[in-house]
């Protein structure tokens, strides 16, 4: 089975290439045809990452959260579904060409990542929920932030009284920025308590230590923030749009932590964890 | 499709100065009697006659009398200039110019769609009174299929070149679309007036109107169904307004920094623009540091609007090249039939039409000549509306390959047969 996957993604890279460029190529020339492409390419690419994920989940069940590339897949998976979903509603675009790019190097550092076996005791049910709904999260993070990043470049042309740029309205951009960033708040925030829950469960007492989880508490902690001075009506949007910004890269950098690096406290738990039941 | 039987003389803003194109701007009542005089015994003559051209366009077997003698004419009025105030074209350069003038590629503001509708008036015209026969009717849809096309793939008529339409590009910069967007007009002249014109026709429902004289902010609101404010008002309609377009007399600005940060807190940092046409100006420059506020005053749409104009003209070079390659390949196709199909297919009805019509209007005699135009157009936009359909149907068969074309001759043959043509 994990041969029949891996045979799968190998198809599905080349095309999440081609892909990629068509959307690069989309964003610098404005040109419909390219957009055309690029989007049956990633849709393709899309179909093709759905059997990988299912291949995974019919392998692993719900451990495939610990397989360290299978967690790259997902998230592209994920993120690319909410970027069709978005996309089709708020019909912006040129929004691919900042999302697609970035599933696609989830993709390839996927690719390039150990598949590691699961450590699956300690990959229960409230773990897979947390996952999941952090990826949901952080894909509605990469969408406002997209949109934050879209809408800074748009004001700065129209100050700049720049008429060749085809960016969507301003107000557009804000309502998607907004709207995401809201939407994702409950999502990382009900992670956040689960993933507390289980680590005080399942790992060592200095699991707070843990680079991955206090960047990601960090994180969620300027998120109610950025999210309560919103709510009273106190930030305007550009500034809403930076700290959108730093949030997500935050936040990603927790991913990516989890990701990268094996956890030494997982290790750690897990051994105790054997050696209790020895 | 055969071009080869074009001739084609003009005059435009160009090449003639005023006084020559005063001579041959005719009126809407003397077009017929210069038609009847321009017809050439065998094939049909248009006159596009607009304020900055005049031209004869003739579809011949051979090249009518009518063509030497005005170009005789205006070779004699050339000799008074320096270089010839006519232009004359023929047979495939015919066409070609054709399509320049219909895109907009030929007009004094590139890209304007005015000329289109103005051009397909003049051929309606010859069409109806019988000044052109149907070899003419290919040439004309295949003119303004390539011209919708030109100006589809290059964008040429794409950015406001008109200060009054420039506000509108800069709205739809922020806001997608205008109908729930409030607008707030500050003052109650002429400017406003106009830049209202333009936000109804943009499809805005909710307009206000603040100004220090009440009674003339009502006068102005009646025409535009608004509501009407004193300048009291103003902080208030702030907090409501998504585009706000001020043109008052004050000599001190109305609008600042300061006032409008408190506002913007009240409106929880909701977008809004502000257009600014007086002089002096009434909002103060400052308010463009605050977010969410997008402020434009004359200048900034002065030098939009030449932008716009700019990017048009860089627009004209890829325009031509498009050209080139499009009536080219329509003039080689050869000679379809679909044009002549479409052609007798319109004259047929209009055959019936007037025929109905006769009958109609020799049964009721009392109609007055008002109800019988209304008439006329109504029984005109009827049938022009069941004919979309079937045209549409043959035309999008034209596009089709050599492969499919075979299928598509049986088609236009059934087509023939179906409407007895």
């Amino acid at each position: 089975m994990v041969d029949f996957i891996q045979t799968l993604f190998q198809f599905t890279l080349p095309i999440a290439v081609i892909s990629l460029v068509l959307f690069l190529l989309y964003s610098y020339t404005q040109k419909h045809y390219f957009f055309v492409y690029a989007t049956i390419s990633s849709i393709v690419t899309f179909l093709l990452l759905t059997l990988v994920n299912v291949g995974l989940l019919v392998e692993y069940g719900i451990s495939v959260v610990s397989v360290q590339d299978a967690r790259y897949f997902t998230f592209a998976w994920v993120l690319m579904l909410t970027y069709y979903i978005v996309g089709h509603v708020y019909r912006i675009r040129i929004l691919g060409s900042i999302i697609m790019p970035f599933a696609f190097a989830l993709l390839l550092m996927g690719s390039f990542t150990h598949h590691s076996i699961p450590a699956v005791r300690l990959y229960n049910l409230p773990t897979f929920v947390h996952v999941s709904l952090i990826y949901v999260a952080l894909a509605l993070l990469c969408i406002s932030t997209g949109s934050a990043i879209l809408k800074l470049l748009k004001e700065k042309s129209i100050r700049v009284f720049d008429i060749h740029t085809k960016l969507p309205a301003v107000n557009t951009l804000n309502k998607l920025m907004i709207s995401s960033f809201l939407i994702s708040f409950p999502f990382i925030t009900i992670s956040s308590l689960i993933g507390l829950i289980e680590a005080n469960n399942n790992l060592t007492s200095n699991w707070l230590k843990e680079p991955k989880i206090f960047i990601g508490l960090l994180s969620w902690f300027l998120y109610s923030i950025i999210f309560l001075f919103y709510k009273l009506g106190k930030l305007n949007s550009r500034k809403l749009a930076r700290s959108i910004i730093i949030v997500t890269v935050l936040f990603l950098g927790s991913y990516f932590l989890s990701t990268v690096y094996e956890s030494k406290n997982a290790q750690l738990g897990l051994k105790e964890v054997v050696q209790g039941e020895d | 499709m055969k071009t080869d039987h074009l001739y084609l003389i003009g005059i435009n803003h160009e090449t003639a100065p005023l006084d020559v194109r005063e001579k041959y701007a005719y009126s809407e009542m003397s077009i017929q009697d210069h038609l009847h005089h321009f017809r050439p015994e065998e094939g049909s003559v248009v006159i596009i006659n607009t304020c900055n051209r005049t031209e004869w366009i003739f579809h011949a077997s051979k090249k009518p009398e009518s063509v030497e003698k005005l170009l005789n004419e205006l070779a004699e009025i050339s000799s008074d200039y320096d270089t010839p105030v006519f232009y004359y074209n023929e047979g495939l350069e015919a066409y070609q110019h054709m399509c320049r003038v219909v895109s907009g590629m030929n007009s004094l503001v590139p890209g304007e769609t005015q000329i289109t509708g103005q051009w397909k008036k003049s051929f309606e015209r010859s069409f109806e009174h019988k000044f052109a026969d149907n070899s003419l009717q290919e040439i004309y849809q295949q003119v303004l299929r390539v011209s919708k096309r030109l100006r589809t793939e290059t964008g040429l008529g794409s950015g406001r070149v008109s200060v009054s339409s420039a506000a509108i590009q800069v709205v739809a910069d922020i806001f997608e679309t205008f109908i729930d967007k409030n607008v707030l007009l500050v003052g109650a002249g002429e400017m406003c007036e106009l830049a209202a014109e333009h936000f109804v026709d943009s499809g805005v429902q909710s307009i206000s109107v603040v100004n220090r004289s009440l009674e003339n902010a009502q006068k102005l609101a009646d025409k535009f169904s608004a509501k009407a404010y004193q300048l009291d008002d103003l902080k208030i309609e702030l907090i409501k307004a998504d585009i706000v377009l001020s043109s008052t007399g004050s000599p001190t600005p109305i609008i600042d920094k300061k006032m409008l940060s408190s506002i913007m807190v009240k409106r929880k940092f909701r977008p809004i623009i502000l257009i600014d046409i007086a002089v002096p100006r009434d909002i103060n420059e400052d308010v463009s540091n605050i977010s969410d506020v997008y402020l434009y005053n004359l200048d900034h749409l002065e030098k939009l609007a030449e932008q716009n104009m700019d990017s048009r003209k860089e627009k004209l070079k890829y325009s031509e090249e498009l050209l080139q390659r499009y009536t080219k390949d329509s003039a080689s196709q050869g000679s379809s039939e679909i044009g002549t199909v479409i052609g007798s297919l319109q004259k047929r009805t209009r055959e019936l039409q007037d025929q109905e019509l006769e009958k109609l209007f020799r049964k009721f005699p009392d109609f007055s000549e008002q109800h019988k135009d209304a008439i006329r157009a109504s029984l005109h936009s009827v049938s022009n509306r069941m004919l979309h359909d079937p045209i549409l149907s043959l035309r999008k068969g034209n596009k089709k390959d050599n492969k499919q074309r075979d299928s598509q001759n049986s088609f236009v043959d059934l087509f023939k047969d179906f409407f007895n043509l």
